[in-house]
């Protein structure tokens, strides 16, 4: 007998089974417009034969993703350290980059162009959005020192740095995961959105031709290894996250 | 009925907003001509901010400017409204049905998490591809964006009364319906809030991209075409500028629509910003 927990994953599963079956039957029969909604069974035909295309596309429009995601990492964890000594400093730098959230980034690009040359703006665009996810997240942890804790490293003798890096920081890793977790879609999708303003490889592109040459299939089939990719990336980060913070307990509040 | 107290804190935060976007928006205008001017990116054709505002107010062909810009505004606006609406809509009810049968969640949250994980806008050529370039292609990206964070605040917002309140309410003989529209709706009004303030910008950057890629209409086609600069890049700039400060403008009105809702409906989150 299946726990209830499993029968249920087991049904939507089979659910979604049935219904990539039933897709490829209406499809067949001409009842789903079969130039539209390709048949399953031609995608993955269709991902097989091309899959040196997919390949080197893959590989470019990670290489950006890849730079942009550490850059973009890099300064908003160094920024949330050096906000975390003076929560006057960190809440005006918090407001502003809401500023920069509400700047439509992709119409600045083209701005950064003319300044950083394309590659420079391809990894700036991907580093401004997963920049404001992990500011907030980070802040947001390395303030959940508890007062207790402050005191204690106080009474032993260290000052504000020793604070941050004791305590602030081991407290803070679940929200930093949290933060680079969400920037994995966040760099793929900076990474393919700035393939429009004009690259010559990479998925987004590729997606963007294929749909222009008319051919349904390779953007179906871009579509599957793009999500499969950003999945794969993201189950990665989470398994980073789960050898880091395996000790932690999933509770707000709890003292080390 | 709204308490004194509560409703300062509100117009304080509120004015908080407001300063602070002012205040980005003269530190970005200023880095912006000292940029064009101490970079030399004025040859390229790249225009000051005074640049900009001279094609739109001071040229005799400004009207005309305005007009263009004011009338992407209104297809952009009008897109976006469109799938917040869907969106949200999608968002509430499945978080509803979510909090009546917490089976039906388990078992949906694997496949919600994952539609959630793919970048909506990263596949927006499939998206053509089924949808067309229509107005229904913008309706059904911005919905998504707007979809996720609904749910996941509503819910929040939907758990949040005391267990105790709720059997107070079955004490009384409510029924699931009564305790669900009496008690739990109003407190999900500041989870919307606190989900509309990443819904409403995402959704006009949704339709932005949507319009970019996909109608040919709005501000996102307007950037694409400005950016062919023929006469400078003036529209460029101006038609940037106009979705920044649409954006800024959308987000201090959710602030502001927050607080008269939360005044009606839950005064107590008002101050507990």
């Amino acid at each position: 007998m299946m726990a209830a927990g499993t029968r249920d994953r087991f049904v939507v599963g089979a659910l979604v089974v049935g219904l990539i079956v039933a897709w490829e039957v209406a499809s067949r029969a001409g009842v789903i417009d079969p130039y539209v909604m390709a048949e399953p069974s031609q995608i993955v035909a269709g991902l097989w034969e091309d899959r040196d295309l997919y390949l080197s596309n893959s590989l470019a429009t990670l290489r950006v993703a890849a730079i942009g995601y550490v850059v973009g990492q890099a300064i908003a964890l160094a920024l949330a350290f050096v906000l975390s000594m003076s929560s006057a400093l960190e809440l005006v730098v918090t407001k502003l980059a809401l500023v920069v959230y509400c700047l439509p980034t992709l119409a600045i690009a083209p701005i950064l162009g003319t300044i950083v040359g394309l590659d420079g703006t391809r990894v700036a665009v991907v580093a401004i959005v997963v920049f404001f996810p992990t500011l907030l997240s980070t802040t947001s942890g390395l303030r959940a020192v508890t007062a207790d804790q402050r005191s204690l490293v106080r009474s032993l003798g260290g000052g504000r740095v020793m604070v941050l890096r004791k305590i602030a920081f081991r407290s803070a890793l679940p929200q930093i995961f949290a933060g680079l977790k969400l920037g994995v879609p966040g760099a793929v999708l900076g990474a393919i959105a700035s393939e429009w303003l004009g690259a010559s490889s990479g998925l987004g592109i590729f997606m963007v031709n294929s749909l222009a040459y008319l051919q349904p299939l390779r953007v179906w089939g871009t579509c599957v290894v793009l999500v499969a990719g950003t999945l794969v990336l993201y189950w990665l980060v989470g398994l980073a996250d789960r050898k880091v913070n395996g000790w932690s307990e999933p509770m707000a509040g709890s003292t080390a | 009925m709204m308490r004194a107290g509560f409703a300062g804190a509100a117009v304080r935060r509120i004015a908080s907003t407001l300063g602070f976007m002012l205040l980005a928006l003269v530190v970005i205008t200023v880095i912006w001509d000292l940029s064009v001017r101490g970079l030399g990116l004025d040859s390229f054709g790249t225009p000051t901010p005074w640049r900009v505002w001279e094609w739109w107010a001071l040229e005799p062909d400004s009207a005309e400017h305005r007009r263009v810009v004011f009338d992407a505004l209104g297809v952009t606006v009008r897109h976006a409204l469109s799938g917040y609406v869907v969106g949200s809509i999608v968002g509430i009810g499945l978080a509803v049905v979510f909090t009546s049968a917490p089976r039906i969640e388990r078992a949906s949250l694997p496949t919600v998490l994952f539609i959630q994980t793919v970048p909506i806008l990263a596949i927006l050529p499939l998206f053509i591809l089924i949808f067309g370039r229509g107005d229904l292609v913008t309706t059904a990206i911005v919905a998504l964006t707007v979809f996720f964070p609904t749910l996941v605040w509503v819910s929040q917002g939907l758990r949040s009364p005391h267990p105790t309140t709720v059997d107070l309410f079955r004490s009384l003989d409510a029924t699931r319906t009564t305790v669900m529209i009496r008690l739990r709706f109003p407190s999900a009004v500041a989870g919307l809030f606190v989900a509309a303030r990443l819904a409403v910008p995402g959704a006009l950057f949704g339709a932005f991209v949507a319009e970019w890629l996909a109608t040919g209409d709005g501000l996102g086609y307007l950037v694409v075409t400005s950016m062919q600069a023929v006469g400078g890049f003036s529209p460029l700039w101006a038609a940037v500028s106009a979705t920044t400060l649409l954006t800024m403008i959308a987000y201090v009105a959710v602030e502001i629509v927050e607080a008269i809702a939360l005044a009606r409906y839950d005064p107590d989150q008002l101050a507990a910003h």
